[in-house]
């Protein structure tokens, strides 16, 4: 039991530092970051919602923000959007500040919520002509972001009468109206159906394709996985891990493994793996630089320690399990 | 610029799109006002007086109403007159409560009339405004202003913020300042098209009409609605909840409403509350525009009340603003 909370530390310093060293690694570059976040903190009264974050995102990249609801998304979007104060640490976009260049930044910045109403009474071409103007675009622009987004036939209708997936859209075509540099989505797929849903992906993946840097919170794996280059967890509000998918999965140890359904406790058995909680009961996992237990290997383990096996199955590590690994938490 | 007139022309299309809201922001005011009006500002009717036998003479003040000595109790009683004669000749007696305002007028109509010697001419100066409707056409229209501002700023802000919609226009380049005169602009159109669609319907009903001047009246209508809006940015300037806000605009605008004399005159109060109902925002754009609308005043009879109003609307507008938070 010992060895094993020992290593999980150890993974959790290492992936942080991983991340810490992107950070440092990025300080000498000519192009500023297009997100800079430094030792960034939150609190409201005695709760802590953002610990010491820091994290750097380059021009061109796409980040997904992965955490479990109450973890710190939002409140830390809410402080790169310059709409919160931090209470300790500072943001940099593009080189620039929330309290000196706001005005410059509103118009690098591109902005999708997750259930925005927008104004109702009025129809989405009109909402969009509003866009355009309040962001210095034109009203060509605000159509061909309707047609863009595959919303322009239907720019007669209010923003209430639009299906869930048809809302995003409009929202993300908004966000993009005036081709911003950074997209800051706040869970954008939230509550939409797998249709509405791989949609909107395609959507956001045709944005990073034309270059633009992209920040998204969600609390799903698969859609950290489809749409960015590099994840970061959070847990608690403080950083648990920075890297690409694979990077994590590495680093964590969690290149394969066996799941176990059973009522022991097999965290506090002497076994020769890395153990972890799972939603099937036990992830039983290699330490990292050896080979993945098999099926046979572990049977035969369990037997010996007379653990009573109800289910067994081979896995594939995914990012809730690195999650779950690290903090012990589900994500969704 | 740009941005303002694209905000305020959505906002107003927006507003002229919804029945309801057109309804309670100018049919309703305009509906209750002819009916107040139509109950209470009737010309005044003849005196009815009852009388055993021939009436003595003949006058448009005077309604006979023929009774009898056994049938002047049930009349009385039924409401047929409160006022009778019981003996015409050779000297009029009038009986009736001296409580009631009809056998003071009778006594006087029939006092005239006995008189020996004629009354000395008296020349009347006609000067309207002493109806009901006069009273309440002003009142009204003050009472338009500031739920309009309070309702249509205050609420939709707080609408706005509660359905993220202040967020997303945060993240555009768009000041806040403009996103409030865009709404101000919008409550001053509405407030204009409030009043003279009021002045239209009751000068068609009851002959009413503005006796000041008409620059008075916009500029009372002005400041105003500055006035009004300053309290709604305020009320809705950090509330992210309806019921608050509800209640929040109810205590604002419920203790105006009742005492700033918009449908009874506030000197009914005893004197000290009086003094003090006299500078609440409601009671004094509710005094100016009757001033307007009642005597025959100037822009510089109203200086003192609007910028009072200003000085209230621009208090309002800089806490508001000061508060104000977009999420």
């Amino acid at each position: 039991m010992a060895h094993i909370r020992i290593d999980r530390q150890q993974q959790r310093f290492m992936l942080i530092n991983l991340g810490v060293g992107r950070y440092i690694g990025t300080m000498s570059t000519q192009n500023p970051p297009a997100i800079d976040v430094r030792s960034l903190s939150k609190s409201y009264g005695k709760t802590h919602a953002v610990r010491s974050v820091s994290f750097v995102i380059e021009p061109g990249e796409s980040v997904a923000l992965l955490g479990p609801n109450g973890a710190g998304k939002t409140t830390l979007l809410d402080m790169i959007e310059g709409i919160a104060s931090p209470t300790s640490g500072q943001v940099q976009l593009f080189g620039m500040g929330w309290a000196s260049d706001a005005p410059a930044l509103r118009q690098l910045i591109g902005l999708s919520l997750q259930s925005t109403a927008y104004l109702d009474y009025v129809s989405i071409g009109e909402l969009a002509q509003l866009f355009a103007t309040l962001t210095h675009s034109t009203r060509q622009r605000a159509h061909q972001s309707l047609e863009q987004v595959g919303l322009a036939h239907l720019s007669k209708r209010s923003f209430k009468a639009l299906s869930g997936g048809e809302k995003q859209r409009f929202s993300l075509a908004m966000a993009v109206m005036h081709r911003p540099r950074l997209l800051l989505l706040d869970e954008p797929t939230t509550a939409l159906d797998p249709n509405a849903r791989h949609d909107c992906w395609s959507l956001i993946q045709g944005l990073k394709r034309d270059g633009i840097t992209v920040l998204l919170t969600t609390h799903y794996m698969d859609e950290a996985t489809a749409l960015s280059d590099r994840i970061i967890l959070i847990n608690q509000g403080q950083l648990v891990a920075d890297g690409t998918l694979a990077t994590l999965l590495q680093q964590s140890g969690l290149t394969g493994g066996v799941t176990i359904d059973t009522a022991a406790p097999l965290d506090t058995l002497p076994l020769p793996w890395v153990v972890a909680p799972h939603r099937q009961g036990w992830l039983i996992a290699s330490q990292p630089g050896h080979p993945d237990p098999t099926v046979q290997e572990v049977l035969t383990h369990l037997d010996r320690l007379s653990v009573t096996v109800r289910g067994v199955q081979t896995h594939q590590p995914t990012l809730d399990d690195v999650f779950r690994y690290l903090t012990g938490r589900d994500l969704s | 610029m740009k941005m303002l007139w694209a905000l305020t022309w959505l906002l107003t299309k927006r507003f002229v799109r919804q029945p309801a809201v057109l309804f309670w922001a100018l049919a309703f005011p305009v509906a209750l006002s002819v009916v107040l009006g139509m109950a209470f500002s009737r010309p005044p009717a003849p005196v009815r007086i009852g009388v055993m036998g021939a009436p003595p003479f003949q006058s448009p003040e005077i309604e006979w109403v023929l009774t009898s000595p056994h049938l002047l109790s049930q009349h009385r009683v039924g409401g047929h007159f409160h006022v009778w004669m019981s003996q015409v000749t050779p000297s009029m007696q009038l009986g009736g409560d001296p409580a009631h305002g009809d056998t003071r007028l009778a006594r006087l109509l029939l006092a005239q009339h006995a008189s020996a010697t004629p009354l000395p001419s008296v020349s009347v100066q006609t000067r309207p405004g002493s109806r009901y409707i006069d009273f309440l056409v002003p009142g009204m229209m003050a009472l338009g202003i500031m739920n309009s501002a309070l309702w249509g700023i205050g609420y939709a802000l707080i609408d706005m913020r509660t359905k993220k919609m202040l967020r997303r226009l945060l993240a555009t380049p768009m000041p806040k300042s403009t996103l409030m005169l865009a709404h101000f602009l919008v409550r001053l159109g509405v407030g204009i098209a409030e009043a003279l669609l009021l002045l239209a319907i009751t000068g068609w009903v009851f002959h009413l009409v503005v006796q000041g001047s008409v620059v008075a009246l916009c500029m009372c209508l002005f400041a105003g609605t500055f006035a009004f809006s300053g309290f709604g940015v305020m009320v809705g300037s950090r509330t992210d909840s309806s019921v608050v806000g509800n209640g929040l605009i109810n205590a604002v605008s419920l203790p105006m409403t009742i005492c700033s004399g918009v449908f009874f005159t506030y000197r009914s109060f005893p004197t000290v509350v009086a003094n003090c109902i006299e500078w609440l925002p409601l009671t004094v754009l509710v005094d100016a525009l009757r001033l307007v609308m009642t005597e025959p005043v100037g822009p510089g009879d109203v200086m003192v009340p609007c910028m009072v109003l200003m000085a209230v609307g621009l208090i309002g507008h800089g806490l508001g603003l000061k508060w104000f938070k977009w999420h």
